[in-house]
């Protein structure tokens, strides 16, 4: 609904007439207030809320679109839209009235036109109703300034707030504007806190119409024609709060209604509107000279149209281009934004000019659901398929994305082209290409066998190599990536310029490689001290073999060593040590989360695997190896770990993976069960025995 | 500069001082690798001078050299001012020709911590630091309308400090007091002198670490070298202005805002009347009415101007239902005073306050609470404090002076002391093996401030979510321990201790290896990872008196023999004492662990012999009892 705020701010002259603002602020109170709907003088909680912190008793949101002609030099249509959202919520307990002590909002404002009336404002009111019916409103003139930078212009404490209190409050946005209005949206029909009963409705002019559909369980909306209007209502009760579940996709998941308002009443035709977007792409004109020029000077013989498309990429990604291409500075490359539409017209424009057969795709995002399903394209993006043989991606840059790797979001998808819809679904990865593979030595201190001394090596790829990166690429190793003879031709005076930027930064790298350094080796020992609950000391020699950001190295490769205490235990003249937590910490299901009924979306299929080789100290024995072998398998998929010694070092091998990125909630009891297999092994223990 | 060779000279100065700075940079980077820059030197300027209506006026002049240690990265420097004071200029130079004037400065305002609104502002201005080396001079001038506004001024900042001066300009016949405070552990310095007919008061401090923003601290004034200014008089003796010269001065100005108050008992009168109708006693009325303010009365506070030192009103608090310390310890008293008891505001520092009552400053005082005199007794009531019993102080104004209003003087007392077993957290486990799992029954008892805190965080925890923080309060964080049949007492009762009984699971506390068994007896291992840095600036305050104990009583299941215990653990320190016993009876072994911390506080020259005892101590958690089968 937030989307109809538009800033449709109509220019007009703003007049401050105190009686006319008082009088319009007193029709939007009896409005919402004084005409209210019978659920907005509930006081009871239904029995089975009792113990949440606090209820909806009543929520409504109205949209009201009505005609209206100006007099100027001629008589000019415009629409006038209104938003009221209306709550009222009973606070149960203490948190609830610390949530609800203050309320942050923004200036009250009321424009108006030349003869008083208002023809735009923002309204709010607040009442507080006490246990025994008594109401009170809260004057909002005693409110004060927030601090700079807040997102709300003023705060207010609710004065005589107390448990058991409903706070009455709503918030009511009037515009104008030219345009028939054409929106759309989505909407939960949870919440934070459960609702008794809520209600939405549209009541637009009869040339207007609502096109909507309901999912899980939400209600429809029903149609009423009355006089020139048609009035369409939603009505929900006894709607639970929105639950906390891990791997969900809420606008998949959960009862939610999706809608448009707009001229016709037919289902918004997601594709059309994408087939119109994509038509820009034969139309747009933009200028790909400067990676002519680099092709030109570099690749001029080059006919593999992989080998072309693959520099395309890597050029558009270089900070360098970044800032020719799309004004996106060259400092901090790690931090700074992706690219913006406009990088698909120029991967557009150059396939074109270097005759590389493509297609322009429009793809739905994952958490969202297919074209079909939508309302608007705003979680779409463009993908553009090379239609070489086999068949190559090209989807917008991040600081890592290598050519041909869609982003995960987008797997699986059924993607649109301006040519057809069909025969365009996005490939899904395999858990085996978005693997880690961690290679672990460890010992006992010589000195202090407290402690365990280990050595790591990791591998990443596929999707699962953007974590790694970020913990161990640090800007000054990206910048340093890209310090290649080839990217230092130019021929334009703007490339120049900034290709001599580049270098008089790289001339100062070294000034940066202390701040950069010391900042990657705390957060790695944090990350680790988090993940394997251990205290991390002399964590040193980070060594980054491979930036994973090429094709002839795809896959991030780093090492690094350090001292981690508290995994072991002392057991008489016995060590028990905790070799599992080296795994780091596991996925643990709750007992609350056990029992499901939702869909199962994860972002990618996964694996993981880990060698640890621990070297038995001498004057001990190893016993308990078989706390480390565990096998659960399954389609879903799994967790095998085996452990052997051979009198001097205990290796074991294990194996987790995620078969897919989409389970059935059927699936739910085989991801718990190697879950459970690899919390378990996290936990396992080594006894080394002295002889 | 006609002479060419003079110009090269100058010119060769300028890239060896370039240098320098480059290579200082570089030093400083190897030895502050955290830090964006260093103070190379800063120069605080305070003149003082005479103002026929407030007695004494303040300008304070900033001028400080900054070093970058970054290479391209933004830092801010501000300036912060309130309704006394205000800020002049504020502007920066680099070396590197980047200027920023006053027209570049962002003004806003902000709230201080625990506020909810005052006149706090701040002016900043981005320093965009281009590279390792690049040197900013910021200047600046800000203004106190009131010299009495002046108190603490400390010599540390953000960033680690190579050499600062604060030097105070006074006119002669202004008496004013410099008191200086830990400045014997740091390279201090003080000369005085006279110049232009002025006091010139001068410190110089040199190499001053950043000044860190770490948990559990004490309060600045305990550990950070500052001076306190104290601005007593202005005049000779026949025309003398008094500003601040005796804590009676203080007190003075304190109670000619408290006059002003015109309480209106008609709002309150009703409800006073209603609370106490059925009490028989005194105590009984003082503890309704004390309780009704501390469950009804919500802090909000408002510290704009004045109103950081003078109470709202009684009726105002009592209608808004909110209030900050002043307005509830001014309604507390109107509504005891309604019912017929001596109550009367009180001016309290509370233990994050050095200072005592001797100094005449406005910094010796953050808090109001409320006496009420019976039967020549008095019972200091603090509103503020949720789930405080009638009789007991929080442990933060413990033993602190107090300013209690008595007409045209005050009364000068402290805040009653408690019992020093007065606060606990007492476990008592009686366990058995289970697989690898410890299972049996867990009961809790809470005193004192241990209780108070429980109850204030099991209160304002969503009702849905009080299953969740329960775990965790009974598993102190251990994900293993899981709990079942849970009993609570009555939650409302502040008084008394306070005591729960539930059913536990300690999953993965038994390891088996071919018929031995390896126990991990204590499921809370308190204080495991309270190893202090060696840079840690400030003493550590755990805001309570620390008494934690636990007993675990674990059945020795039969036809199992116990092969090894882990040897005892004793240490007492005058401020901290850790003991672990395990004793061996019949069937059971019993482990029996105490942590005490008497006074909640460690000092910062002790830390060595904490760490050493946490180092000892986290040995023994990680030793395991071993039973054979």
């Amino acid at each position: 609904m937030k989307k109809i705020l538009l800033a449709c701010i109509v220019p007009f002259l703003v007049i401050s007439a105190s009686r006319a603002q008082s009088e319009v602020e007193k029709k939007v109170r009896l409005k919402v207030w004084g005409q209210a709907p019978p659920e907005f003088s509930a006081t009871q909680v239904p029995e089975k809320w009792k113990n949440e912190s606090a209820v909806l008793l009543a929520y409504q949101r109205d949209y009201v679109c009505d005609f209206a002609t100006k007099v100027g030099i001629g008589a000019q249509r415009y629409y006038v839209e209104s938003l009221y959202v209306h709550f009222r919520i009973k606070l149960q307990d203490k948190a609830a009235v610390s949530d609800f002590s203050d309320i942050s909002f923004d200036n009250k404002s009321i424009t108006t036109n030349l003869f008083g009336r208002a023809s735009s404002y923002r309204i709010l009111g607040i009442k507080v109703i006490k246990l025994d019916g008594s109401e009170k409103e809260v004057d909002l003139k005693d409110a004060v300034k927030t601090d700079a930078g807040s997102s709300s212009d003023l705060k207010i404490p609710i004065p005589n707030l107390a448990e058991g209190d409903i706070v009455d409050y709503f918030i009511a946005v009037r515009s104008e504007g030219l345009a028939m209005p054409d929106f759309g949206d989505e909407d939960l029909m949870e919440a934070k806190y459960p609702v008794v009963k809520q209600t939405i409705t549209f009541t637009v002019p009869h040339q207007m119409e609502l096109y909507s559909t309901s999912y899980n369980g939400a209600p429809d909306f029903k149609k009423e024609v009355k006089d020139n209007d048609v009035i369409y209502t939603l009505q929900d009760e006894m709607r639970e709060k929105a639950p906390q579940i891990l791997w969900d996709f809420p606008y998949r998941s959960a009862p939610h209604i999706r809608y448009r308002v707009r001229k016709e009443a037919m289902k918004p035709d997601a594709t059309r509107t994408a087939k119109e977007y994509l038509n820009y792409f034969s139309t747009y004109a933009t200028d790909i000279g400067v990676i002519v020029d680099y092709m030109d000077l570099n690749f001029d013989k080059e006919k593999d149209k992989k080998k072309l498309i693959e520099e395309f990429y890597y050029l558009v990604r270089n900070p360098i281009y970044k800032e020719a291409l799309f004004d996106i500075k060259q400092g901090e490359p790690l931090n700074s934004n992706n690219p913006p539409d406009k990088f698909f017209f120029l991967a557009d424009r150059f396939c074109k000019k270097y005759k590389i057969p493509h297609t322009v795709l429009l793809a739905p995002a994952r958490t969202y659901g297919p074209f079909e399903e939508l309302v608007s394209l705003g979680s779409c993006d463009f993908v553009i398929r090379i239609d070489t043989n086999p068949v190559m991606y090209v989807a917008r840059p991040t600081p890592f994305r290598l050519p041909d790797e869609i982003p995960y979001g987008l797997e699986g998808t059924e993607a649109f082209s301006v040519y057809s819809a069909m025969g365009n679904t996005l490939r899904v990865s395999k858990d085996d290409q978005n693997a880690t593979l961690t290679n672990i030595t460890a010992s006992l201190d010589a000195s202090d066998n407290t402690k365990l001394q280990i050595k790591r090596s990791v591998s990443a790829k596929g999707y699962s190599k953007t974590y790694h990166q970020y913990l161990v690429v640090t800007d000054f190793d990206y910048l340093k990536e890209y310090d290649q003879p080839k990217y230092q031709v130019e021929r334009s005076r703007l490339l120049h310029g900034l290709i001599k930027e580049y270098n008089e930064e790289k001339k100062k790298f070294e000034q940066r490689l202390t701040q950069d350094y010391t900042a990657r080796d705390t957060r790695m020992k944090d990350m680790l001290e988090d993940e394997m609950d251990i205290k991390v000391s002399d964590y040193k020699n980070l060594t980054v073999k491979s930036s994973g950001m090429w094709h002839a190295n795809p896959q991030v490769e780093y090492s690094d060593e350090f001292a981690a205490e508290n995994l072991t235990k002392r057991a008489g003249p016995n060590i028990i040590v905790e070799l599992g937590r080296l795994i780091e910490k596991q996925t643990e299901i709750k007992d609350d989360q056990k029992n499901r009924t939702r869909n199962i979306y994860q972002d990618f299929a996964r694996s993981f695997d880990h060698t640890i080789a621990f070297t038995i100290p001498a004057g001990y024995t190893v016993e308990g190896l078989e706390n480390f072998n565990k096998k659960t398998e399954s389609a879903a998929g799994g967790f095998v770990s085996t452990a052997t010694s051979d009198g001097k070092t205990v290796t074991i091998h294990l194996r987790k993976h995620y078969a897919e990125n989409y389970y059935v909630a059927a699936d739910w009891p085989e991801l718990i069960a190697f879950l459970q297999s690899a919390v378990d092994l996290y936990g396992a223990k080594l006894l080394l025995k002295k002889t | 500069m006609n002479n060419p060779l003079f110009v090269v000279l100058l010119l060769t100065a300028g890239v060896l001082h370039g240098q320098d700075f480059s290579q200082q940079a570089k030093a400083l980077q190897a030895k502050y690798p955290e830090e964006a820059a260093a103070v190379l030197r800063a120069n605080y300027a305070y003149v003082l001078t005479k103002d026929s209506r407030v007695g004494a006026k303040v300008k304070v002049t900033r001028s400080e050299k900054l070093l970058s240690l970054r290479y391209n990265q933004a830092i801010h420097e501000s300036e912060v001012y309130d309704g006394n004071s205000q800020v002049e200029t504020f502007t920066a130079e680099s070396s590197l020709k980047q200027r920023l004037t006053d027209a570049n400065k962002l003004c806003g305002t902000y709230t201080s911590e625990g506020l909810f609104f005052d006149d706090s502002k701040f002016c900043m201005q981005e320093l965009k630091l281009k590279e390792v080396g690049e040197v900013w001079d910021l200047t600046s001038v800000k203004k106190l309308n009131d010299a009495k506004y002046l108190t603490s001024v400390f010599f540390q900042e953000k960033y680690p400090v190579l050499e600062k001066t604060i030097s105070f300009t006074l006119p002669q016949d202004m008496e004013v007091e410099i008191r200086g405070f830990n400045l014997d552990d740091f390279p201090i310095t003080k000369t005085e002198r006279v110049a232009d007919g002025n006091r010139i008061v001068e410190y110089t401090a040199k190499e001053m670490p950043a000044l860190e923003n770490e948990s559990f601290d004490r309060g600045l004034q305990y550990n950070h070298p500052h001076l306190l200014v104290l601005v007593k008089s202005v005049g000779t003796s026949s025309q003398k202005t008094n500003v601040l010269t005796s804590p009676q001065d203080l007190y003075q100005w304190y109670a000619s805002l408290a006059q002003k108050l015109q309480p209106k008992s008609d709002v309150y009168k009703v409800t006073v009347m209603q609370l106490i109708k059925d009490k028989s006693t005194d105590e009984e009325k003082i503890k309704a009415i004390y309780y009704w303010v501390q469950d009804n009365i919500r802090y909000i506070a408002f510290e704009d101007g004045l109103a950081a030192f003078k109470p709202d009103e009684a009726q105002s608090v009592f209608e808004k239902r909110y209030g900050d310390c002043k307005g509830m310890a001014n309604l507390t008293k109107e509504m005891l005073k309604t019912a017929g008891y001596d109550a009367r505001l009180t001016w309290i520092g509370t233990k994050r306050i050095l200072y005592d009552h001797s100094i005449p400053s406005l910094a010796v005082n953050n808090h109001m609470i409320c006496t009420v005199i019976l039967n020549d007794k008095k019972y200091f009531l603090d509103a503020t404090e949720k789930y405080m019993p009638f009789g007991e102080n929080a442990e933060r104004i413990q033993n602190r002076p107090v300013m209690i209003e008595n007409g045209t003087t005050f009364i000068s007392d402290n805040v009653t002391p408690s019992d020093k077993n007065r606060d606990a957290d007492i476990r008592t486990l009686k366990a058995t093996l289970n697989g690898d799992n410890l299972v049996g029954s867990y009961a809790i008892e809470l005193k004192g401030e241990a209780k108070k805190n429980f109850l204030y965080s099991y209160h304002y925890t969503k009702t849905d979510r009080r299953d969740a923080f329960m775990t965790d309060f009974i598993s102190r964080g251990n994900n293993n321990v899981k709990n079942t049949n849970l009993k609570l007492p009555n939650l409302e009762e502040r008084s008394g201790p306070l005591a729960l009984q539930c059913d536990f699971t300690y999953s993965g506390a038994v390891s088996s290896f071919n018929n031995e068994y390896y126990v991990d007896i204590d499921p809370a291992k308190s204080f495991k990872n309270w190893i202090v840095k060696a840079t840690r600036q400030s003493d550590i305050d755990f805001g309570e008196k620390i008494h934690n104990k636990i007993v675990v009583e674990l059945s020795v299941p039969q036809g199992y023999a116990v092969t090894s215990l882990p040897e005892n653990v004793t240490i007492n320190d005058p401020e901290f004492s850790f003991n672990i016993q395990y004793s061996k009876m019949n069937d059971k072994v019993v482990y029996t662990k105490e942590v005490v911390v008497p006074e909640g506080v460690i000092k910062k020259k002790s830390f060595d012999r904490w760490n050493a005892a946490i180092r000892q101590l986290v040995e023994a958690y990680e030793s395991q009892i071993i039973l054979k089968k």
